[in-house]
């Protein structure tokens, strides 16, 4: 669907419902957007995705009528960024009382990525941009409806429809060399649903069935001019070329589901809550790859002029999840809660892969004709999760919270290694089981104008499944506001973090520290002032093995950035202003300055006219890799039009 | 396109039916007693979502929040007598109906519940003028970020997610903070919503990513989409937790000690050279494959 159509339906919809409505009240604002870019555009629209054009900035209306000759009760409509820009929104609701209850959401993103030092191997030699880019939009439509809505009984039906398309540039290795691709993928993902949610007796819960269907094909081809691949250098006295590649793929998914809540309480004191969902995902795909040119393949060892690849692949990935919570007052003040949770997911995989490598050659120079070989491959894995919590929570005074749990995280998951993917002996497979205890205590306490809270998380595992897993970790949060009078109010928070493993060749360590806060001043009521700052320094290290020579060595990552922010909204007359602006300063690893100046002047021409003009000033500097620096500008103009 | 209208057709068929037959059933012209006090109320009440919830005519959609309200108008208004839910002792009239529905459910010991944070705080129940979505007391993400200011903070690196214009930036389509999380919801990983199926909410836009695969990414296994990406923002590319791809792979992919799950690259991966700085050149589905173990195409 297009942005034109979709806002004609919009308006349209809009049109129509207020129509026949007792009561009217809407806001709209739309108008154009200019933009202007110097250096990395590129870097500019991954970062923001700006657009210029015409737009829709806002639309909100609500229609009412409840005569019982008319459709609905309330119609309530809301839609934004339609137009030249690349996100969507629309979202309504239709109602009657005790007949009907209909949501429906559109959304619509446009995706876009062209970076110049993601995963980029000529990035040092400034070629711009990367290899991996895309250019895709996103759309999502969403339908329920709930039939006799407040009845003790209420049947609902739902839709989902979400698809994925446009074109990328992706990399592809065969033969010893990499190429790039261009790709052109669609995707779309299918759901219906249709439940019941039930009351009675103190008693709510709700079963809903669904299933999803998922089908996408992608079509990858060589990018004209570049058969030459990444590798400069020949192998084994052989330049390896690609003169066409070509590579089309279809999956289809399917996957029933079903999930159940219940909540209620019992003898009046008790409370029960739980919920248990499953599925039974279950995926096909083909594969077909072609290749011609002068390639390599250290597997077969030989030298090769073409290959024609077929994979059939089937997977069936069921899972389930449930939680059981039950609550009992011990005393008026004092709440205990027990909790479990459990959740399962395993995966079966298989792969029949048949590869033809024509006119091969033995890196001894003797030709040995096409050759074919043939992997049949199975992969599993299963995971299951269990989680047991004990929690206090106690309200002596009305001024303080205070609470406190305890708790018991086990995981245990087992990994098929698959044969094929053997490159060095280890890690690749095997059964994992790790048990985290943790302990978490905190309070808050509200004094007049004063808040404070604090929380302390204290965790202990046994075991690590990963290398990046913790055996030890602190946490410890506070937040705290003020109102110093009805015109000044203060928030500060800070989080510390403290995590480790300190396994012989693992030896990691995180210590990270955030803190910030903002002020808020209201001097009158034509006047507000805002000022913030958030401050994070974060190091981590943990040991790795370089692979060209195995020996070890500290991966280390830092952040060190400071935001900083200022903002004043000034209402005069029929002038309201706003203006601010953002400083964000990183050092560390990844060391940049963003700045960001904004200003927005409306103007109220008559009670239901008003204009308003935007200006934004976008200025990014990544220091090491000037390439990627921007300067930008953008300048929008809107109408408003309201009625209230 | 055309499966496409079929559905839409035959999803709109209860629509009609029930508009059809709600005329006779839900019609509600009783006139609401409280509005002889409270006309500018009861007016702008009309457009708030509890005007078409619950039974009764409207005069009881009133008294289910305001108990005492009968008594409150035979004594001529006197305040001492009506209930106005305010605070967490308030919280008690929203939760008689808004509790543990759905796969993200209202849940009175959630996070912010627990903190003695009431629904008032965040929602206003009589707004002026054009009431918000989810009647919330501020636009968008406003009240999340007044409280959680280094949110705010997160979403102003050079790569997040699209925020609405309340957290960062100038976007009226954005997500928000609710987009991902059920503000009503637990703490942590709990706190992030579920789709129907009980999948994260991650996958709810990013479809292409969830298979099932032949071959997982056994970080998909062990951890989360947060064990390489920082959601709320990053000052790395694509959101990850690391500036260089070599550093986030080789940092599980090591294999030191022999007891962790993790496969070490072999040594032809010459890390000086800028080919195999970055790993996803060649392990272009890295997360997931259904041809290549090694996640190559």
């Amino acid at each position: 669907m297009t942005t034109r159509m979709l806002a004609m339906t919009v308006l349209l919809a809009a049109a129509a419902g207020s129509a026949a409505s007792q009561q009217l009240q809407f806001d709209l604002s739309a108008g154009y957007q200019w933009l202007d870019v110097t250096g990395s555009e590129e870097v500019f629209r991954s970062q923001t995705r700006e657009k210029e054009g015409l737009f829709v900035d806002s639309l909100r209306l609500v229609a009412t009528d409840h005569r019982s000759s008319r459709l609905f009760d309330r119609l309530r409509l809301e839609a934004a960024g339609l137009g030249e820009t690349s996100d969507s929104r629309v979202h309504l609701e239709l109602d009657r009382a005790r007949a009907f209850s209909l949501r429906l959401d559109y959304r619509r993103a446009e995706v876009f990525s062209a970076l110049p030092d993601l995963a980029n191997p000529f990035a040092a030699a400034g070629i711009a941009p990367g290899q991996h880019t895309f250019d895709r939009q996103r759309d999502f439509f969403d339908l329920e409806l709930s039939l006799l809505p407040g009845r003790w009984l209420t049947p609902l039906v739902g839709y989902t429809r979400t698809t994925y398309a446009g074109p990328a540039r992706t990399t592809y290795h065969v033969g010893n060399d990499e190429f790039q691709l261009a790709s052109d993928l669609d995707e779309t993902v299918d759901e219906f649903r249709i439940g019941v949610q039930f009351e009675a007796a103190g008693v709510r819960g709700g079963v809903i069935q669904g299933w999803r269907e998922t089908d996408a094909s992608e079509k990858l081809t060589l990018i004209p001019g570049l058969g030459a691949g990444n590798s400069t250098q020949p192998t084994l006295g052989r330049d390896v070329t690609a003169t066409s590649l070509e590579r089309t793929v279809s999956t289809s998914a399917t996957a029933p589901f079903t999930n159940a809540y219940v909540s209620g309480l019992v003898g009046g004191r008790v409370r029960f809550l739980g919920s248990f969902a499953t599925t039974n995902a279950e995926s096909e795909s083909s594969e077909f790859d072609s290749a011609l040119g002068q390639f390599v393949s250290f597997d077969i060892r030989r030298f090769f002029l073409g290959l024609a690849e077929t994979a059939q692949g089937r997977a069936e990935n069921p899972s389930w999840r449930g939680q059981l919570r039950i609550e009992v007052p011990l005393l008026a003040w004092l709440d205990l809660s027990v909790a479990y949770s459990a959740s399962h997911r395993e995966l079966d995989g298989r792969s029949f892969v048949t590869s033809q490598y024509f006119d091969t050659v033995n890196f001894s120079g003797v030709e040995l004709g096409d050759l074919s070989t043939v992997l049949e491959a199975r992969t599993a894995w299963e995971r299951d999760e269990g989680v047991a919590e004990l929690r206090l929570a106690a309200r002596p005074w009305p001024w303080l919270h205070v609470w406190g749990a305890a708790a018991t995280v086990d995981h245990d998951v087992t990994v098929s290694p698959a044969a094929a993917e053997v490159v060095l002996p280890g890690g690749q497979g095997g059964s994992y089981t790790r048990a985290i205890h943790r302990l978490t205590g905190g309070a808050a306490v509200e004094l007049g104008p004063a808040a404070l809270s604090a929380e302390w998380t204290a965790d202990d595992a046994d075991e690590a499944v990963v290398r990046t897993d913790f055996l030890d970790r602190d946490r410890l949060r506070l937040r705290g506001s003020y109102k110093i009078a009805s015109w000044l109010r203060v928030t500060a928070v800070g989080e510390q973090l403290e995590a480790s493993n300190v396994t012989a060749g693992i030896d990691a360590s995180v210590d990270s520290t955030r803190w910030g806060g903002e002020l808020e001043i209201v001097p009158t009521p034509w006047l507000s002032l805002r000022g913030g700052m958030n401050v994070v320094q974060s190091d981590s290290r943990l040991t790795v093995r370089r692979p060209q020579d195995f020996g070890l060595e500290p991966s280390l990552y830092a952040e060190d950035g400071e935001e900083l922010e200022a903002a004043v909204a000034l209402a005069l007359g029929r002038f309201d202003l706003q203006a601010g602006t953002t400083r964000t300063t990183y050092d560390g690893t990844a060391p940049f300055d963003l700045d960001r100046t904004f200003l927005r002047l409306e103007l109220t021409l008559t009670d239901a006219l008003g204009a308003c003009g935007h200006l934004e000033h976008r200025e990014y500097r990544q220091a090491p890799f000037p390439v990627a620096d921007y300067e930008a500008n953008r300048y929008s103009l809107l109408l408003r039009w309201n009625r209230k | 396109m055309k499966s496409f209208a079929h559905s839409i057709v035959a999803l709109s068929l209860p629509v009609l039916l029930a508009l059809g037959s709600g005329s006779r059933a839900s019609g509600d012209e009783t006139p609401n007693l409280c509005a002889d006090c409270h006309e500018d109320v009861v007016a702008a009440f009309a457009a708030n979502p509890h005007a078409t919830a619950g039974g009764g005519n409207a005069t009881d959609r009133c008294l289910a929040c305001h108990r005492g309200g009968n008594e409150h108008a035979a004594a001529g208004g006197d305040k001492a007598l009506v209930t106005i839910p305010r605070g967490t002792a308030g919280a008690a009239a929203c939760l008689s109906c808004h509790t543990g529905r759905g796969m993200n459910p209202i849940d009175p010991k959630g996070v912010h519940g627990e903190r003695g944070i009431a629904c008032d705080t965040c929602h206003a129940m009589h707004p002026a003028g054009i009431p918000l979505e989810a009647l919330l007391r501020q636009a968008g993400s406003s009240a999340c970020v007044s409280c959680h200011p280094h949110a705010r903070g997160e979403f102003a690196r050079p790569y997040t997610h699209p925020m609405h214009a309340s957290v960062v930036g100038n976007r009226a389509a954005g997500l928000q903070c609710a987009s991902c999380h059920n503000p009503h919801g637990g703490r942590g990983d709990d706190s992030l919503k579920r789709d129907a199926a009980g999948e994260l909410v991650c996958l709810s836009c990013h479809s292409d990513k969830r298979g099932p695969f032949v071959y997982t990414h056994p970080a998909q296994v062990t951890g989360s989409c947060m064990s390489c990406h920082q959601p709320h923002g990053s000052v790395n590319a694509a959101m990850l937790t690391r500036a260089r791809v070599q550093q986030l792979c080789l940092e599980c992919h090591t294999g030191t000690p022999a007891t962790t799950l993790g496969s070490q690259p072999p040594s032809f991966h010459d890390l000086r050279s800028p080919r195999y700085q970055n790993c996803t050149t060649c392990h272009v589905a890295i997360h997931g494959s259904n041809t290549s173990p090694l996640l190559a195409r």
